[in-house]
This record gives structure tokens, C-alpha cells and sequence, in this order.
């Protein structure tokens, strides 16, 4: 308990750090972001009454005092560009990217586990060794060429998906779970080579540990020692990759929501960041961190859950 | 030996990219638009009728240009920042430690994205950007090194003699940290291609008219129904990139 | 006769040199049920590698085994492996050097306890514990009850090697294999590990096959020992002669070697 109010602690302290940055990086950017609403042609008057509705003629502590309690109260303020709350704004996209993000995880984990536990168990096997080198070139095809690619087999030439026909979750769950079937398999592509190579390669370490031979001495069967004794020591690398693996599905969608035209949260990012709209790039940041931070705290419980040797 | 040769003719097409390509690479032919693979242009050509090998070759020196930049900012002031915290310690240590840590936690091509917000896009803010964002993890392998090698027996010995910190820092702990540089390096470079390509994808990096691979994939994806060719080239050519420093960053790897 | 060892030689396959290096030559050993003979060498003479092989745990990929081991009348090399899994846990067990990483870290003291009832026996959960709790007190645990639920790493090395012993004993073998089971210990707690093998042995009539590098151990423990020096028995016969009028140079220097007591003599 004490562990976990710790991590907790830690956890919101990171979140305060990661604010602050974000807010005085932004904030201190050369140019008037009133001017870039309204072109070079403005007047002078109107440039002043719209920084002095937009509040930037107050201190800077000041307003990021206010953005801080804004955020606790849920509201991260005005968009630039939308003139409507950020919130509102990014609700529905932030569920599309949750969405997404969820469905790359679990693939991942459902393709990698199967694939490492039979490399492992038949290593050196003729399978195996295709698999291995199979696994070693898809490593190396980034998610949206992946992504492409994919569009171009399932989408182009077999019509399983129509590319661009994305639909709400709102509207029909089961259709929009469909869609993302593919930009989540382009994600986790390279997530799912990388796991079930490390599954292996501790698999195979562990197989060489002593208790493995005491396990052999009890009379237990091949499948057993490697279900019972082995698989358990090496999910404990797989959990920590898979903690860390986390943050760069996230990065991941916001690659391949552009690659199957998905409006997620990565698509108004990149939209928001060329259009120079603070308050939204501020808010998004801020939330993927949220998500960085309690994915490793969730992780970190998971770790110590598995390994009784590190005391909560 | 496989990643050697495909490493190999990365290279020669990077440097043929620097010398001289077959047509310019931004130069349009209305005739030539979507023409498809033949002698005279083997890779094809894109929407505005650009001959598409000319654009991959000068885009590989470009992605072999800025990621070689990238690793080369990232090992320097990694390299300074870890050890400096590793061979003092204190309070130094833990603050930009703790700091490092925190920016670990995000995926580089999130924090590029943050500092491009900053900077802008173009083909030096992403230098600039990635740059940044690979100092922390080069920082701390090196910090993690030269905490072991400060704590050797003879860097103690070298101590009571009387010889000063910079002194010992230079002549007997930089010169240790080669091997593990080296596959660091190497792993970096693989992930700066990676993330040019993707941030260059994003429309983050080199700007139109200039090519880059990212680019271009982006730019196909518009004509995937009508003609998927166009994309092909270049994805094929990244991923010929990443396997092969990966495969010669195994080897090293495991030689050391 | 229960074990009945003939000619053993153990090869290990090198595959890329392709060539077979021979590690144990012509080793003959005979067990009665109740027996404590003792294997002492060095390290590298062997002994551990002969020991595994009668456990059969040795790997069929890399090592050929060539002779007899005859175990209650069944050929151990030669023998289907379900026939000889039907074995190990349960007739003969074995226990090993480092206890610590001997047990699985992961799972708790209890479960790999019993772990050899789940596969030879068709006890219910509420058995079997009750069983491992017992087999834990037999072993002179206190509170075996706390013991049971347990992580390894939250034991000491005695206790742990007690643990092992227990969950070798749980099911009442005829053989009990010790390979090294003090040399990890302090010096105190290996003499009461060869106490309590003593008294396992003499109250349930498990025969004991105890390897050891230190003849002075093996003296105090087996009637009977064999001594090996790369890969050959160099000598063997009953300990006390051996102890006292070593005829081998070898054995001679072995004998040497204990470190002599001042205040004795």
C-alpha cells in the first residue's frame, strides 16, 4: 500500500513537471498567436482586443495558474483555430485513439505469445528458422509503410476494408472496431516480432537455470517443466518490454491514424501543430503523458504481482 | 554478411545520390506522369512525372545525412551529460537523472513532435528535434558505464596517485567507452532512420520539393488505388536500410 | 540388488568440432535398498555426471551413455522415457548443490514441495498440503506451516536445502541422490544436513547415493565409497579402509588434504 501511494506520488509529480514544460515551452515561443489568427494585415486594434479576449496580456504565471486549475476541473480551454473548448474538441477522438491503441495492444500480445511459446518450444526447428527470419524483416518495415501496404493487399486488391471509410464508435461499434482492425495489426507488427523474439531468447535461457533440472528430477513431462517452471520466469523481461512497448503504441497511432485516415487525437495533433494551436498541442501532450505514466504505473503493479522477490 | 551487403548498397546508393543522379530529381515530365517500370526509368515515375529512382537515391543520402546527424548530436551531448552525472554523482546526478528518466518515458517521435511544435518543420528543426530527443537514452548508457569503470581498482589507484578528475575522465574513462558506443551507435542510427521516415512521413521533416522517402510514401498514398508502384520503391528501400544496420548492429553486438 | 551400475562411460558430443570427448569411463557401482555409499573426486573427476545419469537427467541430445544402469530390474538408458519418468520423483529423487537455484523463485516453497504427489499420485489438493506439511516437519523445519507459504528467497540456504530434501522425500523413494548438498552451506549447518540424511536414512530406509567433494564428509555419512579421478573409479570399498589405508596416490592426497584438528591427537 505504502509502495503504491508512492508510486502514485511519483506519478503526479511527473505530470506536474511534464505541465510546467509544456506550458513555458509554448509560452515562450517568439510571435503573438493573435497575429497568426488574424494575419499580418490587422490593425493594431484589433490584434490588442483579441489578445486581450484570448488573455495573453496577463502574466505568464497567472495564466498558467489558471490552465493548471482548468485542467483539474477538466477544462483545458479555448482552441485556437476551433473556437470551441478543447475538450469538447478531443472527447471523441480521444476514445477513437483509446480504441485503437487497446486493439494494437491486444494483438500484440495474442499473436506474439502463441508465436514466441512455439519458437521456443521447437527451437532450431526448420519452422522455427523461417519464422525467425520472417520476424526479422517485418522488424524492420516501419508501421505506416507496413500500414500501406497493408491497405494496399486487404483495402486495394482484396476489398476487405474500404480505405477511408472510417465510422464512429458512436455510431456503430462493431463497424468501427472493423475498420481499426488494420491500422492495430500495422501497429502491432513490430511490436508482436519483437515480444515473441524476447519470449524466446529468455525461454531458452531460462531452460538452462537449475530448477528447470530439478523440475526434469520429479519426473515432470517436457510440456509441463516448460508451462509450469519455464514460462513463468520468462514472462517476467516480456512484462517489463511490454510496459515499456506501451508508449510506443500510443507514438505508433499517431503514425498509422494518418496512414488509414483515422480522426484520432494523432490526426488533430499534427493538424494543431502546424496551425500553431497551443492550447490543443498543450492538452494532447499532456494526456498521452497521463497515459504514459499510469500505463508503467499499471506495469509496475503487474511486475511486482509476478515476482514475489520485489516487495511491494 | 547479409547486413554488411545490404548496408553496402545503401551506401552506394547514398553516394551516387551525392554525386549525380540519372535525372533531376525535381525535374517534372506532363508525358512521363505514372509511367511504369522500364529502362528508362526503373523505378518509375511519380504524379508530376519526377523519374522516382533519382528521388529515392538523393532521399537516402538525405535520411543518411540527417540520421547521422541525429546519432551524432545525441552520442556527443549524451555522451557529455553521462559522464559528467556518472563520474560525480551527487546531487547533480540524481536531479538530471530523475529528469532524464521523464523524458525516456515518451516515445522520440512524440517528443520530435513537441519540439517541431516549437521550432517548426524543416530538414534542421528535425535535426535539431530528433537530436534532442536521443540525447537521454545515450546519456544513460553512458552514465551506467562510467559508473562501473569509476568504481575499478586501478581508476582508485590512478586516484591516490594524485591525478585530476578531468584527467582521468579523458585519458582513462572516455577511451573505455568505445565498445559501448559503438553498438549504441549503431542501434541509434537504425532508430533515427526509423523516425525520420516517419516524422519526414508526418510532413514533419525536408520539405516539398525536395525528396524524402517518408515524403513520398505520403505523398503515393493519394494515388494507391490508381498506382500502388509509386509507393512500393521507396517503403521497400527504408526497410532495406533498417534491416541491414540492424543485422550489422546484431553482429556487433555480439562480437563485443 | 536395487541399483546396479555396469560399465558406465558418458560422452559429450561436441557438434561443431564433431568429435566425442569422454568424460566417464567404465564406472561400476552396486546399491542395496538402505545402502549410503558415497562418490568423492574433485571437481571435473566425474562424479557429478554419473550421479545425473542415474537420475536420469541427463540430456539425450549431447550425451551418450554406453554400459548399464539397472534400477529395480529396468535398464535405465535403454527404457522408454514415460517408463522412466515414472521414476524420477517418485523411487528416485535427487537433490543439488545450490538450493537456491535449485527451486523455482517464482513459485511457493509448498507447491514445488508436493509437486511430485500432483504427478505420480492421485491426491487432492487438501492431501497434498497436508503431506508437503508434514514432509516439511520431518525435515526439522519450525513452522512448517509459514514455510509452505513461502517464496525461496525468503529462506535461509539451510532451510532451503531442507526444503529440497523434503520435497525428495514427500513420496518415500527407494534412492536418494545428495549431489554436493553442503558445499553451498556454512560449516555448521552441513553437519546437521549429513545428520538429518542419517536419520532419514535409517528411519525410512531410503538408500542415500551421497557425492561429495570432501572425504572426511563422505567418512562420517556411507559405509561405502567410491573415489574418482577423470572420469575413472581410481578406488573404492568400505570408507573406514579407505579412510585409514588409502592404497591410491591419489586417494592418499585426498586423505591429505582435510585439514587436521590441533586439539585432536
Amino acid at each position: 500500500m505504502k509502495y503504491v501511494l508512492k508510486k502514485l506520488l511519483t506519478m503526479i509529480i511527473t505530470l506536474l513537471a511534464v505541465s510546467i514544460l509544456v506550458f513555458f515551452a509554448f509560452s515562450l515561443i517568439p510571435g503573438n498567436p493573435a497575429i497568426s489568427r488574424l494575419g499580418t494585415e490587422a490593425t493594431q486594434e484589433s490584434i490588442d482586443a483579441l489578445t486581450h479576449e484570448m488573455g495573453l496580456d496577463r502574466p505568464v504565471m497567472v495564466r498558467f495558474g489558471e490552465w493548471v486549475t482548468g485542467i483539474l476541473r477538466g477544462d483545458f480551454g479555448m482552441s485556437y483555430s476551433y473556437n470551441q473548448p478543447v475538450m469538447k474538441l478531443l472527447s471523441q477522438k480521444l476514445g477513437t485513439t483509446i480504441l485503437l491503441s487497446l486493439m494494437a495492444i491486444l494483438l500484440t500480445v495474442l499473436l506474439a505469445f502463441p508465436l514466441g511459446i512455439y519458437m521456443a518450444r521447437n527451437s532450431d526447428s526448420k519452422l522455427d528458422i523461417a519464422l525467425t527470419t520472417i520476424n526479422q524483416i517485418i522488424m524492420a518495415i516501419p508501421s505506416f509503410f507496413s500500414g500501406i501496404l497493408l491497405t494496399l493487399i486487404f483495402g486495394v486488391t482484396l476489398k476487405v476494408f474500404t480505405p477511408g471509410a472510417f465510422v464512429s464508435y458512436k455510431t456503430n461499434f462493431m463497424g468501427c472496431l472493423g475498420y481499426l482492425f488494420f491500422p492495430a495489426l500495422s501497429i502491432a507488427l513490430p511490436k508482436v516480432t519483437m515480444v515473441s523474439k524476447l519470449l524466446k531468447d529468455t525461454a531458452l535461457s531460462e531452460a538452462n537455470k537449475d530448477y528447470v533440472r530439478t523440475a526434469y528430477s520429479r519426473g515432470n513431462r517436457t510440456k509441463a517443466v516448460f508451462y509450469n517452471h519455464v514460462l513463468k520466469n520468462a514472462m517476467i523481461p516480456v512484462i517489463t518490454f511490454l510496459g515499456m512497448t506501451f508508449a510506443d503504441i500510443i507514438a505508433g497511432s499517431i503514425i498509422v491514424e494518418q496512414v488509414f485516415s483515422v480522426p484520432g487525437m494523432g490526426r488533430i495533433l499534427l493538424t494543431s501543430i502546424s496551425g500553431r494551436d497551443y492550447p490543443v498541442v498543450e492538452a494532447i501532450i499532456l494526456i498521452l503523458a497521463a497515459f504514459v505514466v499510469v500505463s508503467n504505473l499499471v506495469v509496475d503493479l503487474l511486475y511486482h504481482k509476478f515476482d514475489p522477490r520485489i516487495h511491494v | 554478411m547479409i547486413g554488411a551487403v545490404l548496408t553496402g548498397m545503401v551506401v552506394i546508393l547514398a553516394l551516387w545520390g551525392a554525386i549525380k543522379t540519372p535525372y533531376d530529381p525535381m525535374a517534372m515530365d506532363g508525358a512521363a506522369k505514372f509511367s511504369g517500370i522500364s529502362l528508362r526509368h526503373p523505378m518509375g515515375c511519380d504524379q508530376f512525372g519526377r523519374d522516382i529512382f533519382s528521388r529515392v537515391i538523393v532521399g537516402v543520402r538525405e535520411t543518411m545525412l540527417i540520421s547521422a546527424s541525429v546519432v551524432l548530436i545525441g552520442t556527443f551531448f549524451g555522451t557529455i551529460i553521462g559522464t559528467i552525472t556518472g563520474y560525480f554523482g551527487g546531487w547533480l546526478d540524481e536531479i538530471i537523472m530523475r529528469l532524464n528518466d521523464a523524458v525516456l518515458a515518451f516515445p522520440s517521435v512524440l517528443l520530435a513532435l513537441v519540439i517541431i511544435g516549437i521550432f517548426n518543420s524543416g530538414k534542421y528543426q528535425l535535426i535539431l528535434a530528433l537530436g534532442i530527443a536521443f540525447i537521454p537514452s545515450f546519456a544513460r548508457i553512458v552514465r551506467g558505464e562510467v559508473l562501473k569503470i569509476r568504481n575499478l581498482d586501478y581508476i582508485q589507484s590512478v586516484k591516490l596517485y594524485g591525478a585530476s578528475d578531468f584527467r582521468i575522465i579523458l585519458v582513462h574513462i572516455l577511451p573505455n567507452l568505445k565498445t559501448v558506443l559503438m553498438s549504441s551507435v549503431l542501434i541509434g542510427f537504425n532508430n533515427a532512420v526509423l523516425a525520420e521516415a516517419g516524422m519526414s512521413y508526418l510532413g514533419m521533416g525536408v520539405q516539398p520539393p525536395n525528396p524524402s522517402l517518408g515524403r513520398m510514401l505520403s505523398e503515393a498514398q493519394a494515388f494507391i488505388f490508381t498506382s500502388p508502384l509509386t509507393a512500393i520503391f521507396p517503403g521497400i528501400i527504408i526497410v532495406i536500410m533498417i534491416l541491414g544496420f540492424s543485422l550489422l548492429g546484431d553482429r556487433v553486438g555480439k562480437k563485443s | 540388488m536395487m541399483l546396479y551400475v555396469e560399465d558406465l562411460s558418458i560422452q559429450v558430443r561436441d557438434k561443431n568440432a564433431k568429435t566425442d570427448t569422454t568424460l566417464v569411463y567404465d564406472v561400476d557401482l552396486t546399491m542395496e535398498r538402505g545402502d549410503i555409499v558415497g562418490i568423492v573426486g574433485e571437481s571435473g573427476s566425474g562424479k557429478t555426471l554419473t550421479a545425473l545419469s542415474i537420475a536420469g537427467l541427463l540430456s539425450r541430445h549431447n550425451m551418450e551413455r554406453k554400459g548399464k544402469i539397472i534400477f529395480e530390474g529396468i535398464n535405465l538408458l535403454e527404457c522408454d522415457r514415460r517408463v522412466l519418468r515414472k521414476l524420477q520423483g517418485n523411487e528416485i529423487s535427487m537433490i543439488f548443490q545450490e538450493p537456491l537455484n535449485s527451486l523455482n523463485p517464482l513459485i511457493k516453497v509448498g507447491k514445488q514441495v508436493e509437486e511430485s504427489l500432483k504427478i505420480h499420485t492421485t491426491m487432492d489438493k487438501l492431501e497434498r498440503k497436508e503431506r508437503a506439511i508434514k514432509a516439511l516437519r520431518d525435515v526439522d523445519l519450525d513452522n512448517p506451516e509459514a514455510v509452505y507459504n513461502s517464496y525461496p528467497h525468503e529462506l535461509s540456504g539451510g532451510m532451503r536445502q531442507r526444503v529440497m530434501i523434503a520435497s525428495a522425500m514427500i513420496i518415500s523413494p527407494k534412492l536418494l541422490i545428495a549431489d554436493e548438498p553442503t558445499t553451498a552451506l556454512d560449516v555448521t549447518i552441513q553437519a546437521e544436513i549429513v545428520n538429518l540424511l542419517k536419520t532419514i536414512n535409517k528411519e525410512s530406509g531410503t538408500a542415500v547415493l551421497f557425492i561429495s567433494h570432501d572425504l572426511s564428509l563422505v567418512n562420517t555419512l556411507c559405509e561405502r565409497v567410491l573415489v574418482m579421478q577423470n572420469g575413472y573409479v581410481v578406488e573404492s570399498g568400505i570408507c573406514d579402509d579407505i579412510f585409514h589405508h588409502p592404497k591410491m596416490e591419489y586417494t592418499q592426497k585426498l586423505v591429505a588434504a582435510i585439514p587436521k584438528n590441533p586439539f585432536v591427537n
